[in-house]
């Protein structure tokens, strides 16, 4: 497999109260053209950090060191060599969707116009051919009549449904790359799971890669083929998925098997404990 | 007998100019010391019901009983009065505090309003509650919004317990927090649980958390309860639509290797 990107002793700082806070202290990783790879730590690992420095997204206060290297297939039709990487262009290159999509949809823009958008940003389409595409990318992610949708605001929808116009919006360029950042962590389960087959098809009929930034190892083991888990700025493990959850090697990733509570995990509670 | 006893509970709401039902016909009891999860999708009427219970949103009809009493027709200073048997922690600790409040501070209003201990005594009992939660009385004077996730949700366990409830209502309470916490504030629900005999009206959408720490469980669809028993024995082979669908919706970590 070719990398799509190379993460080198990435480094990222903020500054908080005055005071410098580390974010990411030193990752490596390498992200393979076409892979399905899932990030995951808790709270403070500097999983959202690593994503939002792959998009570019990291606020200007950001010290950052070290390199990310991507190697994107040359556009067809552009004189460019092949040997002369380009600079990846959000939206074109890299589709982003965030955690909430009440905050990353534009609420006094019509759905239409906010896909449209990016096809016609990108792709230099004009109006009428950015909305046919948006139209066709309503149903890409199955939301019913789409017709309908176009001329809708966000407000108008549901939360999952939110999400799913965040995901059209995110795709409508083709890009190469698309990060998932706790896409679907404030959705109900069953939202949840629908996103996430959603998108699990959507990487495959495009041939996507896929950066899929989750809290939950048991949600990233069901779209993964490799999972790197995340601690205190630091990569603490990386492997291909059922190696991860079948034989970890690190304790801190042990730990986090452990605590998830699945359907099958032995109870807390003894039924005979507290009511007897 | 009893602690909670809800009956034919409807609460109905206006959208877009139409009627729909958020909470439909919904009869449950919770015993001493027992508690009963409140399972469903978004939209399913869990968080309605729990606001009807501890009286925050007034339902269009039906009635809860606590302790026996109809706990509806209570108002001012018998309201009061009885809402320190009924406690509530949230899914957001940061959001249910006044943001320059002090550890000490969060765990003082109980005290004092409900006339709990004395002006002198207070320190100490703060102290000890913080001591019951697992956390140190050192951190009672620290401002709420510098301690961890885990820590505040501690302290709004602690709150909770300050008034001595028989009955707390925990909505979403352990969702936001990271795995390893989450764990540890089960734990101490479990604990509490079975040394103060609280009972707890557990809302969540998580059906692995709910199998981890209720004894029954309550399946809503719609407004309605749609099943409901042991929690293991429902979560292991739902009878519903939707308990089937919250049921194949849970990720599953398959660990054993080949």
């Amino acid at each position: 497999m070719t990398a799509l990107l190379s993460i080198r002793g990435l480094r990222v700082a903020y500054r908080r109260d005055g005071v410098e806070v580390a974010a990411l202290k030193g990752v490596s990783l390498e992200v393979d053209a076409g892979e399905r790879l899932a990030i995951i730590g808790e709270s403070g690992s500097g999983k959202s950090t690593l994503a939002l420095a792959v998009a570019g997204l990291l606020p200007g206060s950001a010290r950052i060191a070290g390199e990310i290297e991507w190697r994107l297939p040359a556009d067809a039709g552009a004189r460019r060599q092949p040997s002369h990487p380009r600079a990846p262009i959000l939206g074109r290159d890299i589709g982003f969707v965030f955690q909430d999509p009440s905050s990353s949809l534009d609420p006094v823009m019509s759905i239409g116009k906010q896909i449209a958008e990016v096809a016609r940003t990108h792709l230099g389409l004009g109006w009428r051919d950015a909305y046919a595409r948006a139209k066709t990318l309503l149903e890409r992610v199955r939301l019913p009549n789409p017709d309908a949708t176009l001329r809708a605001y966000p407000h108008q929808l549901s939360g999952g449904q939110k999400q799913r116009v965040a995901i059209a919006a995110a795709i409508a360029a083709g890009p190469g790359l698309l990060i998932a950042d706790e896409a679907t962590s404030a959705l109900d389960t069953i939202v949840q799971a629908e996103i996430v087959t959603l998108i699990r098809q959507l990487v495959a009929e495009d041939g996507m890669t896929l950066l899929f930034i989750s809290h939950d190892i048991a949600l990233a083991a069901t779209l993964a083929d490799r999972i790197a888990v995340l601690r205190h700025g630091e990569l603490v493990e990386l492997g291909e998925t059922r190696q991860i959850i079948e034989t970890p090697r690190h304790a801190y990733t042990s730990s986090l098997l452990d605590a998830y509570l699945g359907l099958d995990a032995a109870p807390l509670l003894d039924h005979q404990g507290a009511r007897a | 007998m009893s602690v909670l006893t809800v009956s034919n509970l409807a609460k109905h709401y206006r959208r877009g100019g139409k009627r729909f039902a958020a909470v439909d016909d919904v009869s449950f009891e919770i015993g001493a010391a027992e508690t009963l999860a409140l399972a469903g999708p978004s939209g399913s009427g869990k968080s309605t019901i729990a606001r009807v219970v501890l009286r925050l949103i007034e339902p269009d009809s039906g009635s809860v009983a606590f302790e026996g009493g109809d706990f509806l027709v209570l108002s001012g200073a018998a309201l009061r009065a009885r809402r320190a048997k009924l406690q509530m922690v949230f899914q957001d600790p940061l959001a249910a505090f006044n943001p320059r409040a002090t550890v000490a501070s969060v765990l003082d209003d109980p005290l004092r309003i409900h006339s709990i201990a004395s002006r002198a005594e207070r320190p100490r009992r703060i102290a000890v509650l913080l001591e019951r939660v697992g956390l140190d009385a050192g951190l009672a004077a620290r401002p709420i919004h510098e301690i961890s996730g885990g820590q505040r949700q501690r302290v709004a366990i602690a709150r909770a317990i300050a008034t001595r409830p028989s009955l707390i209502v925990l909505d979403e309470a352990v969702s936001a927090l990271d795995v390893s916490v989450r764990g540890q504030i089960l734990e101490l629900l479990l604990d509490l649980q079975r040394q103060e005999r609280i009972s707890y009206l557990f809302i969540s959408h998580d059906l692995g958390v709910i199998r981890a720490i209720a004894h029954r469980v309550a399946i809503l669809d719609a407004g309605r309860i749609v099943e409901s028993g042991d929690a293991r024995a429902v979560i292991s082979d739902p009878q519903s639509a939707i308990g089937k669908a919250l049921v194949a919706a849970t990720p599953k970590l398959n660990r054993d290797p080949q």
